[in-house]
């Protein structure tokens, strides 16, 4: 446990030095975590994991393969934006860990596009760090990244490439105590990558801390399957929360969500199709009503996922 | 002890990673890889058929290539066609015209085209490397089939008043629906001849909305009734951007304007659909178009160390009272604008109140102008650095 804490305060003291700054930083992926309020670092235990914390990967169980369409800012005239996720993840052994798929893109038709690649890897820890799986779950995980931003520029800019790229990675850390409690730690865009067309125009080190709370019955309220989480994000000197709540109920069939973040409030359902051979599918829902943006219907966001062994 | 050292070995590769991933910069050999990963073709867009007027059409191919991969390759592009079934001809002759990655550009048949003519025409666009050797060719359509396009500005079709039937005008863009008028039997009080003319809209053009299309339907004999309205379909044709339309009517040339009820407006197809119960003039409007995009910036992309030179992102007309708000992709408000000059309020990629703060970062940004009245015009600009 010394050991996971050591290395865990070298990776914090390594990101927290990054150069910070540029795009990229949104996150607008993973319904499930969306319906949180992107709530998830101490979560991540499905395909929306890749983004938000790689390590939460070694936690599935199951294979697994998400894919998410959106409409930002429904009902403005003139604003056309579309979010879309894939994640896949594939649990190789416990020995090996599991391995990550995930593309995130962000567009707007004739203006600009935003998309990243990433291709993970995680695996749990206790056995090099000698913890006690029964006290606690360690997991890390690396995410190596490709960014791809493409812009249609203007007339007088058209001696500018239309697209730049640039590779990076994510590190993440999980621990998951049997008395519920989870601590998520994860550092994106590590390397500040320069993504800029004619100055340097470095992608901003997002550090994220998540502490969550899982019950499968919360005292006193009597609320099923509970879980709970709130992320710290530091990102170019500014500090963020998110928070997010969950719970299943419908024989943990209905997922009911709850979250929100300095822009905006959250909600969301998801529903489970179980099959035969443990096979699930899952359809998700989010709605995200931001607080300043005026005359917007706000955005919605659909999630066809499928869990299988 | 096989699985100590599996575990191990991840490890040491996850952490050998990252160190080499914190060390290299600027990571040229994963760049290079990754940029080579596959060959994106090269895409033609393009908008067929234009009005000229009532009487003459136009094949006024409206075109943009996305060159994919070929980007650093030069490229030419020409229209392959024939009138009426006639020898294949070439506009313009040779290898074409010159065009530029993602640029619009048009290439006009020579000749306007009377009513009712018949042209199948291919997009070639050839690409070609330092030497003048092809090393790619696309078309549109794909393939060795021609685009056929029926240049039609009137349709005229008997009905029987017992039988109804469909009047059906070629929109002359095959990609969309058509103008027609489903009739319902007896719908009509007699039998008659009836149709669909097409007319410029070049003479109704205003400040507040703009005729995207207009139409004459009429009937031989003129005074027949229409007993039960008709389902008419207009197609409003491939320039509009607007999602709100405005259907007019008037009797007579002379008359002015009432409003008529949309049904249906089809942006996939380009259609408005009513129940009319009149014959005359049917024009679509593009609902207060023109106010909303005199406000809007011209130039949605604007690079930071440019501004000095290009200016930023130009507001126009906007006057005292009017407020500019900026936000980020994920909704908050980074920038406000509340004093202009001249020419309008304009945006330079500054943080704060009237560009007072720190640079903005690149990125997408939503733009929201509330003007004096309350109208609130939302769009996206792209901030580059």
């Amino acid at each position: 446990m010394k050991k996971f804490l050591a290395v865990l305060l070298l990776t914090i003291i390594v990101a927290m030095s990054q150069q910070v700054y540029a795009a990229f930083e949104d996150t607008y992926w993973g319904v499930r975590a969306l319906g949180m309020g992107g709530a998830f670092t101490a979560v991540a235990n499905d395909a929306n994991a890749p983004l938000y914390n790689i390590a939460g990967i070694a936690n599935c169980g199951q294979k697994e393969i998400t894919l998410m369409g959106s409409r930002l800012f429904a009902g403005l005239d003139g604003v056309e934006i579309a979010a879309n996720y894939l994640g896949a993840v594939y649990p190789v052994t416990e020995e090996w860990g599991s391995v990550s798929f995930a593309w995130s893109s962000l567009g707007t038709p004739a203006l600009a596009r935003y998309d990243t690649f990433n291709l993970g890897y995680a695996r749990k820890v206790n056995d090099l760090l000698e913890v006690d799986e029964e006290f606690v779950m360690l997991s890390a995980g690396l995410n190596l990244k490709y960014l791809r931003q493409e812009i249609n520029f203007d007339e007088e800019d058209k001696d500018l490439s239309d697209s730049k790229g640039a590779v990076t990675c994510d590190i993440g850390l999980l621990a998951t105590f049997e008395n519920g409690l989870r601590l998520g730690f994860s550092s994106k865009y590590l390397t500040s990558p320069d993504m800029g067309y004619e100055e340097k125009d470095s992608v901003k080190n997002m550090t994220v801390f998540g502490i969550g709370y899982f019950s499968e019955l919360l005292p006193y309220v009597n609320i099923p399957t509970f879980t709970a989480d709130l992320d710290l994000i530091l990102i170019d000197g500014e500090t963020k929360f998110r928070l997010g709540l969950e719970s299943y109920v419908l024989d943990d069939k209905l997922g009911i969500r709850l979250g929100g973040r300095e822009e905006a409030v959250n909600i969301g359902f998801g529903y489970e199709f179980v099959f035969a051979n443990e096979a699930t599918l899952i359809v998700d829902y989010a709605f995200e009503l931001p607080f300043e943006i005026e005359e917007s219907y706000g955005s919605h966001f659909i999630a066809l996922s499928f869990r299988f062994n | 002890m096989k699985k100590r050292i599996a575990g191990l070995l991840s490890l040491i590769v996850l952490l050998g990673v990252s160190v080499y991933l914190y060390a290299a910069e600027p990571l040229r050999v994963l760049s290079a890889f990754a940029s080579f990963g596959g060959v994106i073709l090269p895409k033609i867009t393009h908008t067929a058929i234009e009005t000229v007027s009532s009487i003459d059409k136009i094949l006024n191919a409206k075109i943009s290539v996305d060159f994919g991969s070929y980007s650093n390759a030069n490229a030419t592009a020409r229209i392959d066609y024939s009138v009426d079934g006639g020898s294949v001809e070439q506009e313009p002759p040779g290898e074409g015209i010159t065009i530029k990655n993602n640029e619009e550009f048009f290439i006009q048949l020579p000749t306007f085209l009377e009513s009712s003519t018949n042209v199948d025409y291919q997009i070639v666009v050839d690409f070609r490397d330092e030497q003048g050797t092809i090393i790619k060719t696309v078309t549109f359509p794909s393939g060795t089939q021609p685009q056929h396009a029926e240049l039609t500005d009137t349709i005229t079709k008997d009905v029987t008043a017992s039988v109804g039937g469909v009047v059906e005008f070629g929109s002359g863009n095959q990609q969309y629906d058509s103008t027609k008028l489903e009739i319902a039997p007896n719908s009509l009080s007699t039998d008659a001849q009836i149709i669909i003319k097409q007319l410029g809209v070049e003479d109704y053009i205003s400040s507040t909305e703009q005729m995207a299309a207009l139409y004459q339907v009429y009937s031989i004999p003129a005074n027949i009734e229409i007993l039960s309205p008709i389902k008419a379909t207009f197609y409003y044709g491939v320039n509009p951007t607007s999602t709100d339309f405005v259907l007019k009517y008037k009797q007579n040339d002379s008359d002015s304007w009432s409003s008529i009820p949309i049904t249906k407006t089809d942006l996939q197809n380009k259609t408005v659909i009513a129940n009319i119960s009149s014959l005359g003039y049917y024009g679509i409007f593009e609902k207060a178009k023109e106010e909303d995009k005199s406000y809007r910036p011209k130039n949605r992309v604007r690079v930071k160390s440019r501004i000095s030179t290009y200016g930023g992102f130009m507001f126009k007309g906007l006057k005292d009272g009017d407020v500019v708000k900026i936000y980020t992709i994920s909704g908050k408000k980074v920038a406000e604008l509340t004093v202009g000059n001249a020419d309008g309020f304009e945006w330079k990629g500054r943080k704060g109140t009237n560009n007072s703060g720190d640079w903005a970062s690149s990125g997408t940004y939503v733009y929201q102008i509330k003007l004096k009245g309350g109208k609130v015009i939302s769009g996206t600009i792209a901030f580059v650095w």
